[in-house]
Protein backbone atom coordinates (compact mmCIF):
# COMPACT_ATOMS: atom_id res chain seq x y z
CA UNK A 1 0.00 0.00 0.00
CA UNK A 2 2.84 2.05 0.97
CA UNK A 3 4.10 1.85 -2.73
CA UNK A 4 0.92 2.71 -4.36
CA UNK A 5 1.08 5.93 -2.98
CA UNK A 6 4.38 6.11 -3.22
CA UNK A 7 4.95 6.96 -7.61
CA UNK A 8 8.20 7.60 -9.21
CA UNK A 9 9.03 11.06 -11.05
CA UNK A 10 8.66 9.01 -14.35
CA UNK A 11 5.31 8.06 -13.48
CA UNK A 12 4.44 11.39 -11.82
CA UNK A 13 5.41 13.68 -15.12
CA UNK A 14 3.81 10.99 -17.19
CA UNK A 15 0.38 11.84 -15.43
CA UNK A 16 1.15 15.59 -15.46
CA UNK A 17 1.41 15.11 -19.46
CA UNK A 18 -2.49 13.58 -19.34
CA UNK A 19 -4.03 15.73 -16.79
CA UNK A 20 -2.99 18.94 -19.45
CA UNK A 21 -5.58 16.89 -21.86
CA UNK A 22 -7.86 14.60 -20.17
CA UNK A 23 -9.18 13.82 -16.66
CA UNK A 24 -7.37 11.04 -14.64
CA UNK A 25 -8.80 8.12 -12.91
CA UNK A 26 -9.58 8.84 -9.48
CA UNK A 27 -6.71 7.07 -8.71
CA UNK A 28 -4.46 8.44 -10.83
CA UNK A 29 -5.57 11.81 -9.59
CA UNK A 30 -4.64 10.84 -5.86
CA UNK A 31 -1.29 9.76 -6.44
CA UNK A 32 -0.09 12.65 -8.44
CA UNK A 33 -1.69 14.88 -6.07
CA UNK A 34 0.46 13.05 -2.89
CA UNK A 35 3.40 12.88 -5.28
CA UNK A 36 3.39 16.97 -5.98
CA UNK A 37 2.71 17.48 -2.32
CA UNK A 38 6.30 16.57 -1.70
CA UNK A 39 8.49 16.89 -5.07
CA UNK A 40 9.25 20.29 -5.89
CA UNK A 41 10.90 19.35 -9.43
CA UNK A 42 8.15 17.71 -10.42
CA UNK A 43 5.69 20.62 -9.05
CA UNK A 44 8.21 22.88 -11.24
CA UNK A 45 8.00 20.45 -14.22
CA UNK A 46 3.97 21.20 -13.95
CA UNK A 47 3.89 25.23 -14.17
CA UNK A 48 6.22 25.35 -16.85
CA UNK A 49 5.19 22.51 -19.08
CA UNK A 50 1.35 24.40 -18.30
CA UNK A 51 2.66 27.83 -19.19
CA UNK A 52 4.56 26.18 -22.60
CA UNK A 53 1.42 25.07 -23.76
CA UNK A 54 -0.52 27.88 -22.92
CA UNK A 55 1.74 30.27 -24.60
CA UNK A 56 2.18 28.19 -27.88
CA UNK A 57 -1.64 27.89 -27.86
CA UNK A 58 -2.20 32.00 -28.55
CA UNK A 59 0.83 31.60 -30.75
CA UNK A 60 0.17 33.37 -34.53
CA UNK A 61 2.84 33.48 -36.87
CA UNK A 62 3.48 36.69 -39.16
CA UNK A 63 6.24 35.97 -41.36
CA UNK A 64 5.12 36.15 -44.63
CA UNK A 65 6.26 34.74 -48.45
CA UNK A 66 8.54 36.20 -50.21
CA UNK A 67 7.93 38.14 -53.50
CA UNK A 68 9.63 35.91 -55.40
CA UNK A 69 7.54 32.61 -54.28
CA UNK A 70 4.67 34.33 -54.41
CA UNK A 71 4.83 35.57 -58.04
CA UNK A 72 5.50 31.89 -59.06
CA UNK A 73 2.79 30.65 -57.03
CA UNK A 74 0.76 33.41 -58.60
CA UNK A 75 1.96 31.91 -62.60
CA UNK A 76 0.89 28.71 -61.32
CA UNK A 77 -2.42 28.85 -60.53
CA UNK A 78 -3.50 31.35 -63.36
CA UNK A 79 -2.39 28.48 -65.22
CA UNK A 80 -4.41 26.09 -64.04
CA UNK A 81 -7.90 28.96 -63.75
CA UNK A 82 -7.18 28.86 -67.43
CA UNK A 83 -6.41 25.58 -68.30
CA UNK A 84 -10.16 25.28 -67.79
CA UNK B 1 -26.25 32.31 -59.06
CA UNK B 2 -23.52 29.15 -59.17
CA UNK B 3 -21.74 30.49 -55.79
CA UNK B 4 -18.32 29.72 -57.25
CA UNK B 5 -19.01 32.39 -59.72
CA UNK B 6 -18.30 34.58 -56.34
CA UNK B 7 -14.79 32.85 -55.88
CA UNK B 8 -11.76 35.60 -57.46
CA UNK B 9 -9.46 33.02 -57.68
CA UNK B 10 -7.25 35.62 -59.64
CA UNK B 11 -6.56 37.50 -56.63
CA UNK B 12 -6.61 34.88 -54.55
CA UNK B 13 -2.71 34.42 -54.37
CA UNK B 14 -2.27 38.24 -53.55
CA UNK B 15 -5.30 38.30 -51.24
CA UNK B 16 -4.48 34.88 -49.08
CA UNK B 17 -1.31 33.81 -50.05
CA UNK B 18 0.49 35.86 -46.78
CA UNK B 19 -1.43 34.62 -43.86
CA UNK B 20 -1.66 30.87 -45.04
CA UNK B 21 1.88 31.00 -45.20
CA UNK B 22 2.51 32.50 -41.87
CA UNK B 23 -0.15 29.72 -40.65
CA UNK B 24 0.92 26.80 -42.24
CA UNK B 25 5.01 27.50 -41.66
CA UNK B 26 3.90 27.42 -37.64
CA UNK B 27 2.87 23.97 -38.11
CA UNK B 28 5.31 22.46 -40.86
CA UNK B 29 9.25 21.78 -40.73
CA UNK B 30 10.21 24.37 -43.20
CA UNK B 31 9.63 27.18 -45.68
CA UNK B 32 9.41 25.27 -48.95
CA UNK B 33 7.53 22.83 -47.57
CA UNK B 34 5.18 25.54 -46.05
CA UNK B 35 5.16 27.42 -49.70
CA UNK B 36 3.66 23.97 -51.33
CA UNK B 37 1.05 23.10 -49.38
CA UNK B 38 -0.11 27.23 -49.50
CA UNK B 39 0.22 26.68 -53.73
CA UNK B 40 -1.52 23.16 -53.28
CA UNK B 41 -4.37 24.76 -51.16
CA UNK B 42 -5.47 26.93 -54.34
CA UNK B 43 -4.82 24.36 -56.89
CA UNK B 44 -7.05 22.22 -54.88
CA UNK B 45 -9.40 24.99 -54.09
CA UNK B 46 -9.71 25.86 -57.72
CA UNK B 47 -10.16 22.32 -59.11
CA UNK B 48 -13.23 22.19 -56.43
CA UNK B 49 -14.65 25.46 -56.77
CA UNK B 50 -17.93 24.09 -57.39
CA UNK B 51 -18.36 22.34 -54.33
CA UNK B 52 -18.38 26.08 -53.02
CA UNK B 53 -21.14 27.02 -51.43
CA UNK B 54 -20.87 30.42 -50.35
CA UNK B 55 -22.27 30.05 -47.18
CA UNK B 56 -18.87 30.53 -45.94
CA UNK B 57 -16.44 33.39 -46.82
CA UNK B 58 -14.20 32.55 -49.80
CA UNK B 59 -11.28 32.88 -46.77
CA UNK B 60 -13.23 30.46 -44.59
CA UNK B 61 -13.59 28.06 -47.19
CA UNK B 62 -9.44 28.13 -48.11
CA UNK B 63 -8.22 27.90 -44.90
CA UNK B 64 -10.34 24.46 -44.37
CA UNK B 65 -9.40 23.31 -47.45
CA UNK B 66 -5.83 24.34 -45.98
CA UNK B 67 -6.10 22.73 -42.79
CA UNK B 68 -6.61 19.27 -44.80
CA UNK B 69 -3.49 19.89 -46.49
CA UNK B 70 -1.49 20.34 -43.13
CA UNK B 71 -3.27 17.25 -41.26
CA UNK B 72 -2.46 14.83 -44.52
CA UNK B 73 1.34 16.55 -44.17
CA UNK B 74 1.40 15.62 -40.52
CA UNK B 75 -0.11 11.97 -41.48
CA UNK B 76 2.35 11.81 -44.34
CA UNK B 77 5.27 12.58 -41.95
CA UNK B 78 4.39 10.13 -39.20
CA UNK B 79 3.56 7.11 -41.08
CA UNK B 80 6.93 7.24 -43.25
CA UNK B 81 9.16 6.36 -40.27
CA UNK B 82 9.99 5.10 -36.81
CA UNK B 83 6.07 4.52 -35.49
CA UNK B 84 6.37 3.31 -32.26
CA UNK B 85 9.08 1.05 -30.70
CA UNK B 86 7.38 2.16 -27.08
CA UNK B 87 11.01 1.32 -25.20
CA UNK B 88 11.89 3.43 -22.25
CA UNK B 89 14.99 5.05 -23.60
CA UNK B 90 13.62 8.26 -23.87
CA UNK B 91 12.66 8.35 -20.12
CA UNK B 92 15.67 6.98 -18.65
CA UNK B 93 17.76 9.89 -20.17
CA UNK B 94 15.79 12.06 -17.76
CA UNK B 95 15.27 9.32 -14.99
CA UNK B 96 17.75 7.13 -14.84
CA UNK B 97 17.43 3.11 -14.33
CA UNK B 98 14.67 2.98 -11.94
CA UNK B 99 12.81 5.89 -12.78
CA UNK B 100 12.28 7.03 -9.22
CA UNK B 101 13.93 10.55 -9.60
CA UNK B 102 15.31 13.03 -12.10
CA UNK B 103 18.76 12.83 -13.27
CA UNK B 104 20.21 15.35 -11.02
CA UNK B 105 21.57 17.34 -14.18
CA UNK B 106 18.45 16.81 -15.99
CA UNK B 107 15.72 18.06 -13.78
CA UNK B 108 13.71 21.07 -14.17
CA UNK B 109 15.54 24.39 -13.09
CA UNK B 110 14.19 27.68 -11.49
CA UNK B 111 12.61 30.29 -14.31
CA UNK B 112 13.32 33.60 -13.66
CA UNK B 113 9.98 34.60 -14.90
CA UNK B 114 6.76 35.82 -14.32
CA UNK B 115 4.13 32.48 -15.01
CA UNK B 116 1.57 34.51 -15.18
CA UNK B 117 2.70 36.62 -17.90
CA UNK B 118 2.15 36.01 -21.97
CA UNK B 119 5.30 35.38 -23.88
CA UNK B 120 6.07 38.50 -25.97
CA UNK B 121 9.07 38.38 -27.84
CA UNK B 122 9.51 36.56 -30.87
CA UNK B 123 13.12 34.57 -30.09
CA UNK B 124 11.09 32.39 -28.38
CA UNK B 125 8.73 31.64 -31.04
CA UNK B 126 11.70 30.64 -33.31
CA UNK B 127 13.53 28.86 -30.71
CA UNK B 128 10.31 26.75 -30.14
CA UNK B 129 10.15 25.61 -33.89
CA UNK B 130 14.05 24.71 -33.73
CA UNK B 131 13.16 22.71 -30.46
CA UNK B 132 10.37 21.21 -32.35
CA UNK B 133 12.16 20.10 -35.17
CA UNK B 134 14.20 18.33 -32.88
CA UNK B 135 11.55 15.43 -32.00
CA UNK B 136 10.56 12.77 -33.96
CA UNK B 137 8.44 13.17 -37.28
CA UNK B 138 5.27 11.54 -35.27
CA UNK B 139 6.15 13.26 -31.63
CA UNK B 140 5.90 16.57 -33.93
CA UNK B 141 2.55 15.51 -35.33
CA UNK B 142 0.70 14.57 -32.32
CA UNK B 143 1.87 17.84 -30.54
CA UNK B 144 1.01 19.99 -33.52
CA UNK B 145 -2.23 18.22 -34.10
CA UNK B 146 -3.49 18.50 -30.20
CA UNK B 147 -1.98 22.13 -29.78
CA UNK B 148 -2.32 23.74 -32.88
CA UNK B 149 -4.99 22.31 -34.76
CA UNK B 150 -6.82 21.97 -31.65
CA UNK B 151 -7.99 18.12 -32.67
CA UNK B 152 -9.62 15.94 -30.39
CA UNK B 153 -7.75 12.81 -28.71
CA UNK B 154 -9.46 10.13 -30.59
CA UNK B 155 -9.49 11.71 -34.23
CA UNK B 156 -5.34 12.37 -34.09
CA UNK B 157 -5.32 8.35 -32.92
CA UNK B 158 -7.41 7.18 -35.65
CA UNK B 159 -5.22 9.94 -38.35
CA UNK B 160 -2.41 8.85 -37.70
CA UNK B 161 -3.15 5.24 -37.06
CA UNK B 162 -1.69 4.57 -33.18
CA UNK B 163 -3.61 3.55 -30.08
CA UNK B 164 -4.76 6.05 -27.40
CA UNK B 165 -1.61 4.78 -24.73
CA UNK B 166 0.80 5.30 -27.66
CA UNK B 167 -0.75 9.04 -27.64
CA UNK B 168 0.07 9.66 -24.10
CA UNK B 169 3.73 8.08 -24.22
CA UNK B 170 4.18 10.24 -27.72
CA UNK B 171 3.19 13.14 -26.56
CA UNK B 172 4.16 13.25 -22.84
CA UNK B 173 7.95 12.32 -24.52
CA UNK B 174 7.19 15.71 -26.70
CA UNK B 175 6.64 17.77 -23.72
CA UNK B 176 9.30 16.86 -21.69
CA UNK B 177 11.95 17.29 -24.78
CA UNK B 178 10.19 20.61 -25.47
CA UNK B 179 10.84 22.14 -22.31
CA UNK B 180 13.98 20.79 -21.61
CA UNK B 181 15.11 22.26 -25.12
CA UNK B 182 13.45 25.27 -24.69
CA UNK B 183 15.47 25.21 -20.69
CA UNK B 184 18.13 25.03 -22.40
CA UNK B 185 18.22 27.55 -25.34
CA UNK B 186 15.53 30.21 -24.27
CA UNK B 187 15.59 30.33 -20.48
CA UNK B 188 19.45 29.88 -20.08
CA UNK B 189 20.82 31.07 -23.41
Amino acid sequence: MANWFNISCKKATFLISKKQESKLAIGESLQLFIHLLICDVCKLFKTQTNYLLHNIKIHQQTERLNEAAKEKMATVVKDEISKS
Amino acid sequence: MDASRKLNASSWVDNYSDILYGYVLARVNNAAQAEDIVQETFLSAWRARDTYNATASEKTWLFAICKNKIIDYYRKASTSKEILAVDDEAEDYFFGDDGRHWNENKKPQRWNLDYNKNIENKEFYSILKKCKNKLKEVQQSVFAMKYLEDIDTQEICETLGISVQNYWVLMHRAKIQLRTCLEKNWINA
